[in-house]
């Protein structure tokens, strides 16, 4: 076991973490979900067939266990906003801190990050994927499980979606300026 | 503030470009925690082989017996069967419960209910406990007490009164503190509750709290922590008035070093709900114990909520089917609910749960009594139809072990 995790850990390693990061924003969880990972592809690693490529298999494991987290996530939140909060409170707490080694980014990068999120599900992993990850249509399709003409279109969508929301996040800000509430 | 104008080309190159983000802990402490957390995964596997597989085994050979058993002993079927109504007629004309009607885990026993009632199986739903309350007649021991204690559920703030059947030490507050070193509330998909780091004295018909500084942080708290003295320390009217402390000095600071010394134990009637945890465990819920603002004024306002649920509320399940229809009217300590329909109820689980949703509202309400009118039948669990219903003592029965 140890054999082929060490194996696993040096060739995909930082690129599945760095996945889980994006996908839930948080350093803490995105930990506990790569070990979870781990857990699973070790569990499965004697049925693994081969008929995918390995690193396409082991992100498609790490895409279900981020979805399972994010549907129990978001299942809480909806209990918690009718419970507890006002739906404002909810969506002020839904802004993750950015990493801490981000401090000295640009501006654009931050406002990049901090955008993605507000896209749907779909397309913040067809962009994650294939601009972050870099992996080709195929292996998006792949990992996804979708057709490679569903990637293209859910990219081509993402990507327009993105820059809606940047231009709707300027023109915001440039009201803010101008005192506009 | 950089303002930058984005365009389609420019977005796809930024996110090629995006800082890498390194996973800071060593491969070691990785391998550590898989390795654990496999090892703890074969334990549970192997537990399950060596406990539960035998256990469903020796379920179904019990199964097996109790259904050949008849098909042998056909002849005797007809006067073992007058001995058991002769026994049922025993218990009625004793005015007690028959017994087995709450099981040794606390969860309602659908096999025994079967068994009088000659019912098929088919409310029996996989995971589904179902936690039943407590009526005064079904406590036979003299030296029993029912202890309930306010427990969180884990996912939602939303107070879940649990009920537990104890041997009386002589004081609420003993008893309290017995069933709080003995149950885990976690086996039922419930929160550690507050109450295990609070010491309580009882002072006359006052519950004298003493709080570590800073478990309650501000005013959201202080009446989540108000509610949760008010189900433990007044279900059945114990005390009346909570003193409360912090580290053995009067009163608790509530943020903006607003302090409270004392407040009266009165728990607000509202109606009552199915509620689901993780574990598939089901108990009763008031709508007074979760951050519902809207809470109907009287009994019979409450059981249109309980008909028709609260609007977009998924959580707390609506207890009385669309297809029944009933009046309802209140006076005092005790309440009529009439059934307004040509076919008698079914004996269900749906049923009961209805029925013990009403009586815990009714008491809720200040009803002690219940009278339950055009039912269509005799009995059903607990219940019997021709006489007022006992008083609710407990909620939501859970052993303590």
């Amino acid at each position: 076991m140890e054999d082929s995790f060490d194996r696993l850990y040096e060739e995909y390693h930082q690129s599945l973490f760095q996945y889980i990061f994006y996908m839930v924003r948080n350093r803490e969880v995105a930990e506990d979900l790569v070990q979870e990972v781990y857990i699973k592809v070790l569990k499965s690693y004697k049925s693994f067939e081969g008929k995918s490529s390995e690193k396409t298999w082991l992100h498609s494991i790490a895409r279900h266990v981020t979805i399972d987290w994010i549907r129990k996530q978001n299942r809480r939140k909806k209990k918690l906003l009718f419970f507890t909060l006002s739906e404002k409170e909810n969506l002020i707490k839904d802004h993750e801190p950015l990493p801490d080694e981000w401090v000295t980014q640009k501006e654009s990068v931050k406002q990049l990050y901090k955008t993605l999120h507000k896209c749907t599900q779909d397309q913040q992993q067809v962009l994650i994927l294939r601009f972050i990850q870099s992996l080709s249509i195929t292996e998006t399709a792949a990992v996804l499980g979708w057709s490679e003409s569903k990637v293209k279109t859910t990219q081509h969508r993402a990507v327009k979606r993105l820059r809606d929301l940047l231009d709707q996040r300027l023109g915001l800000e440039e009201e803010l300026k101008d005192g506009i509430v | 503030m950089e303002s930058f104008k984005w365009n389609e080309e420019q977005i796809q190159k930024q996110l090629e470009n995006m800082p890498p983000i390194k996973d800071r802990q060593s491969k070691e402490r990785v391998f550590q925690q898989v390795k654990s957390k496999l090892e703890e995964s074969e334990r549970k596997k192997r537990w399950v082989k060596t406990r539960v597989v035998p256990t469903i085994a020796t379920a179904c050979v019990v199964v097996m017996i109790s259904v050949l058993i008849p098909v042998n002993h056909q002849s005797n079927q007809s006067s073992s069967s007058k001995k058991r109504v002769e026994d049922i007629k025993g218990f009625e004309s004793s005015g007690m419960d028959t017994p087995h009607d709450l099981t040794k885990n606390g969860k309602l026993s659908l096999v025994s209910l079967e068994n009088k009632e000659q019912n098929s199986n088919s409310f029996i739903k996989n995971g589904e406990r179902y936690h039943a309350p407590i009526l005064k007649g079904q406590i036979k021991q003299p030296d029993q007490a029912v202890v309930t204690i306010a427990y969180l559920e884990r996912e939602m703030p939303c107070i879940v009164p649990v009920s537990f059947l104890v041997k009386d030490k002589g004081s609420y507050v003993k008893n309290v503190k017995q069933v709080l070193t003995k149950f885990k509330p976690e086996t039922v998909g419930l929160d550690t509750t507050i109450l295990n780091k609070l010491s309580f004295k009882e002072d006359g018909n006052t519950i004298v709290v003493d709080i570590p500084s800073g478990e309650i942080r501000d005013k959201k708290e202080a009446a989540l922590f108000e509610k949760l003295l008010e189900y433990t320390f007044a279900y059945n009217h114990q005390f009346t008035k909570a003193k409360l402390m912090t580290n053995g000095k009067p009163g608790i600071t509530i943020g903006d070093n607003q302090r409270k010394r004392e407040f009266n134990l009165d728990l607000v009637g509202s109606p009552t709900f199915v509620m689901q945890t993780d574990t598939g465990d089901e108990f009763l819920v008031n709508s007074y114990g979760t951050n519902i603002k809207h809470i109907p004024r009287d009994f019979k306002n409450a059981l249109n909520e309980l008909k028709y649920g609260i609007k977009d509320e998924r959580q707390l399940s609506p207890v009385i089917p669309k297809h029944i229809k009933l009046g309802a009217s209140g006076q005092q300590s005790s309440a009529v609910v009439s059934f307004h329909q040509k076919s008698p109820l079914k004996n269900n689980m749906e049923t009961r749960k209805m029925l013990d949703a009403i009586v815990v509202t009714a008491k809720a309400y200040g009803h002690k009594h219940v009278q339950f009118k055009n039912t269509g039948v005799q009995k059903m669990g607990p219940y019997r139809f021709n006489r007022s219903i006992d008083e609710t003592v407990g909620i939501n029965y859970v052993e303590a072990n």
